[in-house]
């Protein structure tokens, strides 16, 4: 498959899951109860499920942010994706990870324990990890290439 | 620090910078960072295009010099 094609289907990707994500962000207030799984719709006073709520509102802008770095970063790839900004999201992409992550984990105890909601709290301190490390490698990268460009 | 000696040289022959570009072949802007002692290293391919252009020796564009201390309070 042609490099080109590549980056335009990942485009093409990644504004699908912006779409869908920005749909979901929106109709997160009335589909939680049936993604918690509640057994009683929840009182609008009810502290848990607020907390609960504002854990997903948390955690789904901090999501869509993530696409869209993501999707600047890739709209770099055709041209030259070893510069500063890149490994600034990358960077800016871990520290949101890791306050998705906090967020998982908040509203995985606010009903009883709620394994699927730690495992994807793991996955996100896992995935911010491996995006701080990354952006360090990249951020070498950048260094050098800067450096064997000013070798006349 | 190692200097690079262009200008004085490029005076003296009387070559502009475009035109020791072409006869370099690099282009303006590597030459300009060369001249302007920004480059971090210079190929001996192109340091023998330099002295080829400008009739001279590497002794003439490149010039060693103390580094200067900065000041500490």
């Amino acid at each position: 498959m042609k490099q080109q094609t590549l980056h335009t289907i990942l485009l093409a990707l990644l504004y699908c899951c912006l779409f869908a994500g920005t749909l979901f962000f929106l109709t997160l207030h009335w589909s939680l109860p049936y993604i918690m799984r509640l057994d009683v719709l929840p009182s609008p006073g009810d502290l848990r499920y607020l907390i609960t709520l504002c854990c997903w509102y948390i955690g789904t802008a901090g999501a869509l942010v993530l696409l869209i770095m993501l999707t600047r970063m890739a709209k770099t790839l055709s041209g030259n994706p070893f510069i500063r900004r890149n490994v600034l999201y990358m960077r800016n992409m871990g520290f949101i990870a890791i306050g998705m992550s906090l967020c998982s984990f908040l509203a995985a105890a606010m009903y009883g324990f709620r394994p699927l909601l730690l495992i994807i709290g793991m996955m996100e301190v896992f995935c911010a990890t491996l995006s701080l490390v990354l952006s360090s490698l990249f951020e070498k990268a950048v260094e050098y290439k800067d450096e064997n460009e000013l070798v006349i | 620090m190692i200097r690079v000696n262009l200008d004085v040289m490029m005076a003296r022959r009387k070559l502009g910078l475009m035109e020791l570009a072409e006869q370099m072949g690099i282009t303006p802007a590597n030459l300009s960072i060369l001249k302007n002692n920004k480059g971090k290293a210079i190929r001996f391919t192109t340091l023998d295009a330099a002295c080829k252009a400008l009739k001279c020796q590497p002794g003439d564009l490149l010039e060693y010099t103390e580094e200067e201390q900065e000041d500490t309070l």
